[in-house]
């Protein structure tokens, strides 16, 4: 009797555990089929000495990958890329926890307002960013040189883009100038969870605002900042198009980030092979940050929830 | 008194610092829309006006006329309202399954479209270049739509989730008892509360479609069938181009960028929380 009432009603589940996997399936394929096999394609490449203008393919071992531990050219790219990754992501968390903050200020009034406008940079797409602070920086008719020098920072208009230390400076800039909108949002968002009556108290208790800020915004906020802090260096470390069509990876090289490295090898001297090693390196990179995203995301539910 | 004045001067001096920060965050996008609308005489003056009193379509004109971007702007246009319905279509799904199902696999599906939403296109472009090419698909719309979809997939499924998950399970048990099977809810009791967590995903996949450039710039080669983006960084780099020409086009690929900041804040904030923070 028992088990003739409950077998339909397993079936029943089961039948709609297969109705979920059916809905779920297209996105599943999707990404199995432009995400996942892609990478093991580059797994298995990053093996071989592809070339498209090679005959024919072989296996070469790790090769690829001894060859590129070998390579200068690689170990300063991975260089220029932490240099502009941390050189966007510190300003861009710093400026993101001081406009949240700002933004996010009991006396400020049209507050929707504010918020919507310093969003706005972050939808600019990407190459009109590199077009307007090229053009911003222009060595002739560039605003930035006349302002620099009318305020006496510099002494003569500066070719920026054309020289390699301000060249990467250049990128920096453009991209923090990116960057920060997300990192406000975020931040923005956390504060929100904060509850306001933590403050309140302390400022009855005499606290100014820089103390409140130390001692309740940011320990608050950390699991947030942390975890978008992680996200933006995974993005930053592996952001190509800026680069690519602001600076082209010049002058001299001076910033071609790893990204680009592997782009160029790829796809100008058609060495499929060991452009895939190189996107391996990264991914491998990636896995170590994202299983620590993995991690800091399950503490940060914890916390919120 | 003493208290009233002292915040009185904090309040000033917060709206002084948040006017002071917007008037720096904006300045970049002030300046591209007042240098497009220069002529070519203008636009070089010496030094710079920081206010012009005259402005010019000179090189707006120009980019239609003799550079043809209305054609690239059709594609981008194209590309962007296509995969972003889709991608829609196909996250609604899923979200659906992951709110209203129960299975085992569930969870594990979430997780890959998590890692997903971390992954960057580079790491793929050399693979799906060369997989493209075998498949027949490279240099067509298709396979790029479909890269598009994988990589937007994440955001649209996450935010359309977060809002799934607001309705009442008591309301969904209404529904099926007064006989609606249990996929028909999506479409009467889902998404008719969902409407606000579809606007967010649809503007957020709209933006990272239409801003793509590394996806466009290496699956497409005709140059007809070429994306905007992809087109005004081959702009920058031919000799001929005058700074004018390359700022107009900027100009006009900036559209919906502005369009949404005008007119979509609330979806924006929304979808870009939802993936960041609550999920």
């Amino acid at each position: 009797m028992r088990t003739m009432r409950t077998l339909p009603r397993h079936s029943m589940a089961n039948r709609q555990a297969l109705v979920g996997i059916l809905l779920y399936a297209p996105a599943i394929l999707i990404i199995l089929a432009i995400v996942i096999y892609p990478m093991v394609y580059a797994l298995q490449m990053s093996f071989t000495n592809y070339r498209p203008t090679l005959a024919k393919v072989s296996l070469v071992g790790f090769k690829n990958y001894v060859d590129l531990f070998r390579d200068v050219k690689f170990w300063q790219s991975l260089g220029r890329s932490l240099v502009f990754t941390f050189g966007s992501l510190f300003p861009q968390i710093i400026l993101g926890l001081a406009m949240a903050s700002l933004l996010n200020h009991p006396l400020l009034r049209w507050k929707m307002l504010f918020r919507g406008l310093a969003i706005t940079p972050w939808l600019i797409p990407t190459v009109a960013v590199a077009m307007i602070f090229r053009w911003m920086f222009h060595d002739l008719y560039g605003i930035i040189n006349y302002m620099l020098v009318d305020l006496g920072i510099i002494a003569s208009p500066k070719a920026w883009i054309a020289q390699q230390g301000s060249a990467m400076f250049l990128l920096i800039i453009a991209n923090v100038w990116r960057g920060t909108p997300l990192m406000i949002t975020m931040f923005l968002a956390g504060l929100q969870g904060i509850p306001a009556d933590l403050y309140e108290s302390a400022q009855v208790d005499g606290a100014n605002a820089w103390y409140r800020f130390r001692k309740i915004t940011l320990p608050l906020l950390m699991p947030v900042v942390m975890v978008s802090g992680i996200l933006r260096f995974v993005w930053t470390f592996n952001f190509f198009d800026l680069p690519w069509v602001m600076t082209g990876g010049g002058p001299s090289e001076s910033t071609q980030t790893t990204p680009i490295y592997a782009f160029r090898k790829a796809f100008s001297s058609y060495r499929m092979g060991e452009g895939s090693a190189i996107t391996i390196v990264l991914f491998l990179i990636l896995v170590v940050f994202s299983a620590c995203y993995f991690r800091l995301k399950k503490y940060q539910e914890k916390i919120y929830n | 008194m003493n208290k009233n004045r002292r915040k009185r001067n904090e309040s000033i001096l917060v709206h002084s610092l948040a006017v002071l920060s917007m008037v720096i965050i904006l300045f970049p996008i002030y300046w591209l829309v007042i240098s497009a609308l220069q002529s070519p005489q203008t636009i070089i003056s010496i030094p710079p006006t920081l206010f012009p009193r005259s402005f010019s379509l000179y090189f707006v004109k120009k980019v239609f006329s003799q550079f043809g971007i209305g054609r690239f702007l059709a594609n981008s246009v194209f590309l962007s309202l296509g995969s972003t319905f889709l991608t829609l279509f196909v996250a609604c799904f899923a979200a659906f399954s992951y709110t209203a199902y129960r299975y085992k696999m569930k969870e594990s599906f979430s997780k890959l479209v998590l890692f997903v939403y971390m992954f960057p296109q580079i790491l793929i472009i050399i693979p799906i270049y060369l997989l493209m090419s075998k498949a027949g698909l490279i240099n067509t719309y298709s396979g790029l739509i479909l890269c598009y979809i994988a990589f937007e997939l994440p955001i649209c499924i996450w935010t359309m989730q977060s809002y799934f998950a607001t309705i009442p399970k008591d309301l969904v048990d209404a529904a099926e008892i007064d006989g609606l099977r249990r996929l028909s809810t999506l479409w009467y009791v889902f998404l008719p509360v969902a409407l606000p967590g579809l606007a967010a995903s649809g503007v957020m996949t709209f933006i990272g479609i239409w801003n793509n450039f590394l996806l466009a710039n290496t699956l497409l080669i005709d140059e007809a069938k070429k994306t905007l983006p992809v087109v005004i960084a081959d702009f920058a780099s031919r000799d001929s181009m005058m700074q004018g020409d390359v700022l107009a086009a900027s100009l006009v690929v900036c559209i919906p960028s502005f369009f949404f900041a005008l007119f979509a804040q609330k979806y924006l904030v929304g979808g870009l929380t939802s993936g960041a923070v609550k999920a």
